[in-house]
């Protein structure tokens, strides 16, 4: 039908598939995300370190460049499993500051604008809804997290030549699934504060206050017991004993990774609790 | 318009939506769009909607009620918002409980309070809601100018919702309801806060559609002259229970030739004239009755056979029950009477 012929007309051609729907939500808010100039800014920043890090693994294979610098880079920054570890663990922290930005608004501004009832009358479950939001935040911690980290490894294996990749395997799963945790813990709990909380400052205040005060307890807790199980409270400390065990190192850490492993888990069973609590086309008063 | 290329782009590269084309194979002109059978729903042990059983299958159905009467849980429960405590509902063919997402394919819905998505123009806003419904994205913006023309907002389709004024964004809802060709309407409260000429607009437009006969419509409004202009059906509830449902075109028609009359004097008689000439003759009080003329009388007749009654008429009435005396009647009679 034509713009001009104003007439009431059905549409008759072909649908997508049900499955790929949920992606339609980030194709529409990467769109939008990208219109903030400090995102923009703080999404470059991110790409710093894995530059240094591609120039320094680079520089290791480059024995010109070595004895033309006369820095023992070799002895100071070798590229082992304590290289990528510090990797995802920086790209981590960048990652957050991206998902402050772009997470807490995610939900918010439907609730605010009673965006929810649109969404769900349509062919499009709740489920659909959360994962459609979630692959936003994942999509943008993945561009600076396991993707360049994976480009990284390919890099340093190309260079090193031989069995290196072989013989480092756990970096590999290390980068891929330490960076996933990471993904899966900001996504989820950005999206919970964001069910909650409807003014995006407030949510992002929430947010970083959640990453942040279980730290302190953590510390508190563990200063008067004089225990290191307190660092239970705390998803960063958790996370990065999740990543030393990933990788197979034997850096030290407050607490096991299994019990690390139990408490993320948990933390996520609450934000999905609160996801299914607050995801409703409309709140029933009782 | 989409070129041939694009379409065979579409036709190679999607897969066709099952549940869509089972709707869309299903006549348009099917005798019921939705089907309630002993529905129930609660909130928190309270009874909402006690056990309504109907089949809806008008064109265009008024959904008319008090407050709190249950229309809006209704609708909710019709597009799969809240599950039924006991009881089935049916709508388009689907089980609102088992087989919601296909039923939402062939529903379009406009919420009554304020609803959108942030920070989105309205053509954003429309295509956005078109692709959720599976329309590919190109045919989805193609859809979204096309429904934004359709209400209206042509000019305006590149602004943003927030700047739009409480009739545009009416407007707006009404053209993410429809952008993807639903076979149901459900319009909660369209006319809600408009001005004359905005919501002279509304009906104009939801009559159009009606008219088309690509949709069935579900109007829920407390605008009786709303309902009565643009409904052919109405369901009256009344705490939660089905108070009435009348086609108002053959109440109309039933009260064609009927007259409410006060008389004095013998009344008695003139009744009995009257039913003698072939009147019907209900009395409603003392000295008054509704009267049914027969074929072909005129009501001059009735002041003939009054006079040779020895009867004075004080009042004569034609009847014809407006959408307000039924709704009055519904909510004096209770359940199921008028």
């Amino acid at each position: 039908m034509a713009v001009y012929e104003h007439a009431y007309s059905p549409y008759t051609g072909p649908l997508t598939p049900r499955w790929s729907r949920f992606a339609i939500i980030p194709r529409h808010a990467i769109r939008d995300v990208f219109r903030s100039k400090l995102l923009m800014v703080v999404f470059a920043v991110s790409f710093v370190y894995p530059l240094v890090a591609a120039i320094l693994i680079y520089l290791h294979h480059n024995a010109n460049a070595l004895s033309i610098l006369e820095l023992p880079i070799k002895e100071l920054l070798p590229i082992d499993t304590a290289f990528f570890r510090n990797y995802v663990w920086t790209q981590a922290k960048f990652g957050f500051l991206i998902t402050l930005f772009v997470g807490p608004t995610l939900i918010s501004g439907d609730l605010a604008n009673n965006g929810l009832p649109l969404y769900l009358a349509r062919p499009f479950t709740r489920l659909e809804y959360v994962a459609g939001k979630l692959t936003v935040v994942a999509a943008l911690l993945s561009a600076v997290t396991w993707i360049p980290g994976l480009l990284l490894i390919g890099l340093q294996s190309y260079l090193e030549g031989g069995s290196w990749l072989a013989h480092h395997l756990p970096i590999v799963l290390g980068v891929f699934a330490g960076s996933w945790m990471w993904i899966l813990v900001l996504s989820m709990l950005s999206l919970a504060v964001s069910a909650f909380v409807k003014w995006a400052m407030a949510a992002r205040a929430a947010l970083f206050g959640i990453m942040i005060v279980p730290s302190a307890l953590a510390a508190v807790i563990n200063q008067l017991f004089q225990t290191r199980w307190g660092s239970i409270v705390d998803p960063n400390s958790c996370l990065y004993s999740i990543l030393v065990a990933l990788f197979g190192s034997d850096a030290r850490v407050d607490i096991p990774a299994a019990a690390a492993f139990v408490s993320i888990v948990l933390l996520l069973t609450v934000c999905a609790g609160a996801l299914a609590l607050k995801i409703k086309a409309y709140e029933v008063i009782r | 318009m989409l070129g041939a290329r694009r379409r065979n782009k579409f036709r190679n590269g999607f897969v066709t939506d099952r549940d869509y084309w089972t709707l869309r194979c299903v006549d348009i002109r099917m005798t019921n769009v939705i089907e309630l059978d002993n529905l129930a729903v609660s909130f928190g042990g309270r009874p909402i909607l006690k056990g309504l059983s109907i089949a809806l299958g008008g064109r265009a159905i008024g959904l008319l009620g008090p407050n709190g009467a249950g229309k809006t849980t209704l609708i909710h429960t019709l597009l799969g918002f809240h599950k039924p405590a006991g009881g089935t509902a049916r709508v388009l063919g689907h089980d609102v409980r088992s087989d919601a997402i296909a039923m939402r394919a062939g529903v379009g819905y406009m919420p009554e309070r304020d609803a959108f998505v942030a920070e989105m123009t309205a053509v954003h806003f429309v295509r956005l809601m078109a692709e959720l419904s599976g329309i590919p994205s190109e045919a989805a913006l193609e859809r979204a100018h096309e429904s934004l023309f359709y209400v209206g907002l042509g000019e305006a389709r590149y602004r943003g919702l927030e700047t739009y004024s409480l009739g545009m964004k009416q407007l707006a809802k009404l053209a993410q309801s429809i952008v993807h060709s639903p076979r149901l309407i459900i319009l909660d409260e369209p006319t809600n806060g408009l001005d004359p000429p905005a919501r002279r607009r509304m009906l104009d437009l939801v009559k159009q559609i009606r008219d088309s006969g690509h949709a069935r419509i579900l109007f829920s409004s407390h605008m009786l002259r709303d309902v009565e202009e643009v409904c052919e059906d109405v369901l009256i509830l009344k705490d939660g229970q089905i108070a009435a449902y009348v086609n108002l075109e053959e109440d109309r028609k039933a009260n064609e030739g009927a007259i409410d009359i006060e008389a004095t004097g013998n009344t008695e008689a003139f009744a009995q004239a009257l039913t003698a000439r072939g009147c019907r003759v209900s009395p409603s009080a003392p000295r008054r009755a509704r009267v049914v003329l027969a074929d072909g009388m005129m009501a001059t007749e009735v002041f003939q056979i009054a006079a040779t009654s020895s009867a004075q008429i004080r009042r004569l009435i034609p009847k014809r029950d407006s959408l307000d005396d039924i709704f009055h009647k519904a909510m004096e009679n209770g359940r199921g009477s008028l």
